[in-house]
């Protein structure tokens, strides 16, 4: 019992962080049909604010404000430098993408080196959990990551923006006629994705080794999140992100995790050739 | 369950979307060598139709049959290979081959070189593109297009041929030489033209099915249709 | 009948003579430049043929691959592995493990490419899975180090054996290189050749308008994936070669980055021109060594700005794009006189 028990927060943990880098992906890639693959980097980013605030004598608090702020603004300068030129070819985007990630990464390689930078949890102990100790830390990262995810169906479903989102989704020249500014909320969205993934990012860096390659981890398997579940909705993005993350974590445990990343890959490629259309419809 | 008859017979052909009936429990059959021309308003389920036709969309219930065989099972390109062409409503053509070369790849096993470029000729000629063989496709104009896609649909050689809209943004010479070239093709394919001008239904003059709301609420020759209350009311919207 | 043509698209007559230049340079280095710079330059051209197979799949159907180095890998790991744990004699084993290093990776593209093509997925998502293949067989070979020597890689592959005089030995490195310059030649050449008809045409029609193909009865899936098996066998050839020629595989040889390093290659090269990323690819693996000499770090940061240049500034190739802005500026001097 107490196995499963730990085994389900496991998962749980992969999962939440699945959903934030899983869903600044999917709204980018359903709004706009834009693959960005510097998205893992927006993580890195993160993860890398978190360091540097922390080196400064800053809190863990602070840099889970201030990351999602700079993640929005690099993401900003991103869309309006590059992605912009290239809606209308797709495979353009993703060269493009990769030579930014790539930058990126050796620019934050040169500039921090390459051991792994120094990061610490903002909570040591660990709570009790239906009879299991579970590091406290893990618990609120996963209940910060509903709390987000939470947040982002209630923007897409509730407000205006969210509205022009899931309009420009269903039809783009249909917003257009209907007067939506379709760039002001490309720009808008690309800027919140990359502001969810450096809050990821912030949140994962406990957790892991912070070095200027993280990122890449987390885009492939993210991908597989958006590919599984169905690019441009929320439910999606928790059901793909279940899938990827539930299955990794169990297969952890029976066999080796290099195999059991590959199943992963594997129980993808076999899902995409039953739903092609992911697992929820939009 | 009615036995089918035609050379390809729509029974019953259902095909939802959600909660709304895009079909609904339609028959359609069109035989050897003739025309006829689906018409409608708009929405009233005519590129649904279309589409279950020609094969893009599975019906979720009814039956559709070539020359007897159900076509339920078979792929896009297999329906294609069995004598179904159709031409899609957008111009849908390779844009960065030439016009003889659109015309090439549309062969799907040529036995000689020399029988193949004896077919392009004759299309080239038949689609009155011979001096722009060497052209890119996407520099032509509009209707050019439609008419190399029609050619494109005729090269192998089909027994049926499925006509989506095909004098869309066309003018009105151009619309009717169209028809006259659609009268030409009859002598060769079965041909079920989905249309919503009835000014290019008038001037084609064939049996003619109407379509409303997923059904098909009259149909017989053009000149019986248009005068057809029903049909006024639903078409000019008086109902 | 994929010969049966009436068009063919020429080449401009210019390429026709940098292509003879190439194969006659390429032919006679060892003989100008040295061994060392020669050794470097087969090793190049082995890499080269990742490039081959990746613009057969990309520059003839559009289907852009990120992982494509994965087969590359397969090649040389499957060669590396039959050829040195089975307890083969060498002069067998040697091309026991060449056989089995190709039919691996095309095995691995069969199914992964039946399950993605015939699934419908295209374009974008299509890339994206690669590039998930790409991470995921790096995660393999470092993981499963019983089979393939983890971090370290493994060593002692034997070479090819040739009957000689004296009976079967391996080919002196001279022989050995224009033995390997053919290969890469005589592919390129055969996949030209296979492109440059009718087949190409249809091939083209499937990164025009896959719909309207099959609308025509192209089975454009069966199409793509003989594409897509076909690629990875060519650059699994390149792989198992290059096992069997340098002795040793290691982990650099698979993964991500040299998957996309191949798709710099052809972009700079031309995409769709075959021979372009062949030449493409040496020039680049060659000014990767000046670069990473003065810094190793450099060279990512410099692919990086590749990348963005490829997609901004020579979309067509660095070759297409010069021609073209001489064309222009010699039109703008026509119209001065």
């Amino acid at each position: 019992m107490g196995a499963v028990i730990t085994i389900s927060l496991n998962a749980m943990t992969l999962i939440s962080i699945l959903m934030l880098v899983g869903l600044g992906l999917a709204i980018i890639y359903g709004l706009m049909g834009v693959i960005n693959l510097s998205h893992g980097d927006f993580v890195t980013i993160g993860a890398f604010c978190l360091a540097i605030i922390q080196g400064l004598g800053g809190s863990f608090w602070l840099a889970l404000l201030i990351a999602p702020l700079i993640g929005a603004l690099l993401g900003f300068l991103t869309e309006q430098a590059i992605i912009r030129f290239l809606y209308a070819r797709p495979l353009a985007t993703i060269m493009a993408t990769w030579g930014l990630s790539l930058i990126i990464q050796q620019s934050l390689q040169l500039i921090f080196g390459a051991a792994p930078q120094k990061v610490f949890s903002p909570l040591t102990t660990s709570i009790n959990l239906l009879g299991v100790n579970y590091p406290s830390y893990r618990v609120v990262m996963v209940a910060l990551s509903i709390a987000i995810i939470v947040m982002a169906f209630v923007i897409i479903r509730k407000t205006k923006f969210g509205l022009d989102l899931r309009t420009i989704i269903q039809d783009r020249d249909m917003a257009e006629a209907l007067g939506i500014d379709t760039k002001f909320v490309y720009s808008i969205a690309f800027s919140l994705g990359t502001a969810l993934a450096a809050i990821a990012g912030v949140l994962l860096a406990p957790l892991t080794a912070v070095i200027a390659q993280m990122g890449i981890n987390y885009l492939a398997k993210s991908f597989f999140v958006v590919i599984v579940g169905g690019a441009g909705s929320v439910p999606g993005v928790v059901a793909g992100s279940l899938f990827v993350g539930g299955t990794e974590t169990l297969l952890n445990y029976i066999v080796p995790t290099t195999l059991s990343q590959a199943l992963v890959l594997v129980f993808a490629i076999i899902l995409v050739r039953v739903r092609p259309s992911g697992l929820v419809r939009t | 369950m009615m036995i089918a008859s035609g050379l390809l017979t729509g029974s019953h052909l259902t095909k939802r979307f959600g909660g709304i009936v895009a079909v609904n429990d339609l028959s359609i059959s069109i035989n050897l060598l003739e025309i006829k021309c689906v018409i409608g308003p708009n929405g009233a389920g005519k590129s649904s139709l279309f589409n279950l036709l020609c094969g893009a969309l599975r019906p979720d219930s009814g039956e559709l049959m070539f020359k007897g065989h159900s076509l339920s099972r078979l792929a896009l390109h297999e329906i294609s290979r069995i004598g179904i062409a159709r031409k899609f409503q957008v111009p849908s053509i390779f844009e960065s081959l030439s016009v003889q070369q659109n015309l090439e790849v549309s062969v799907l096993k040529p036995q000689s070189k020399f029988e193949l470029k004896d077919r392009v000729d004759q299309m080239l000629d038949r689609i009155e593109q011979s001096d722009m063989r060497d052209q890119f496709a996407g520099n032509l104009a509009h209707g050019q297009k439609q008419w190399l896609e029609i050619g494109m649909a005729l090269m192998s050689e089909p027994e049926v041929l499925l006509l989506d809209e095909p004098t869309a943004g066309m003018t009105i010479d151009e619309t009717l030489d169209t028809v006259k070239f659609i009268h030409q093709l009859s002598d060769h394919a079965a041909i079920l033209v989905i249309e919503h001008d009835m000014n290019f239904v008038r001037a084609l003059g064939c049996h003619t099915y109407v379509m409303h709301q997923g059904g098909i609420i009259a149909d017989g020759p053009f000149s019986g249709i248009e005068n057809d209350d029903l049909v006024q009311a639903v078409y000019l919207g008086k109902m | 009948m994929g010969r049966i043509s009436i068009s063919h698209t020429p080449l401009p007559k210019m390429s026709y003579l940098v292509i003879l230049l190439v194969i006659a340079f390429v032919y006679s280095a060892p003989l100008i430049v040295g061994t060392y710079s020669a050794s470097l330059l087969r090793d190049a051209m082995l890499f080269s043929m990742i490039a081959l197979g990746l613009d057969y799949l990309w520059g003839k159907t559009g289907t852009l691959s990120f992982g494509h180095a994965t087969f590359f890998g397969a090649g040389a790991y499957g060669a590396a592995i039959v050829s040195t744990k089975l307890g083969l004699d060498p002069t067998l084993g040697s091309w026991l493990g060449l056989i089995s290093g190709v039919s691996i990776a095309m095995l691995i593209a069969l199914v992964v490419g039946y399950f993605l093509i015939f699934g419908g997925v295209r374009g974008s998502y299509f890339t994206i899975v690669t590039l998930a293949l790409a991470v995921i067989s790096e995660h393999v070979i470092v993981g499963w180090s019983d089979i393939t020597g983890g971090d370290a890689g493994l060593l002692g592959i034997p070479p090819l054996f040739f009957p000689t005089l004296s009976g079967l030995a391996p080919l002196s490195p001279v022989v050995l290189y224009w033995f390997i310059a053919s290969v890469v030649c005589l592919t390129a050449l055969s996949l030209w050749w296979v492109c440059s008809g009718r087949y190409g045409l249809i091939l083209k029609t499937i990164e025009d308008n896959e719909e309207r193909a099959q609308a025509l009865g192209h089975n454009t899936s069966q199409h793509l994936l003989t594409v897509f098996v076909g690629s990875s066998a060519v650059a699994a050839l390149g792989g198992a070669l290059y096992a069997s020629t340098v002795g040793f595989v290691a982990k650099d040889i698979v993964g991500l980055i040299l998957s996309t390093q191949v798709i710099i290659w052809v972009a700079i090269g031309g995409r769709g021109t075959l021979i372009g990323p062949v030449i493409a690819a040496i020039f680049v693996i060659w000014f990767e060594q000046r670069i990473s000499s003065i810094n190793v770090q450099l060279w990512p940061l410099f692919m990086g700005f590749l990348f963005i240049l490829a997609v901004f500034v020579f979309p067509n190739g660095v070759l297409r794009t010069l021609v073209g802005i001489l064309r222009k500026l010699g039109q703008r001097l026509e119209h001065r006189v």
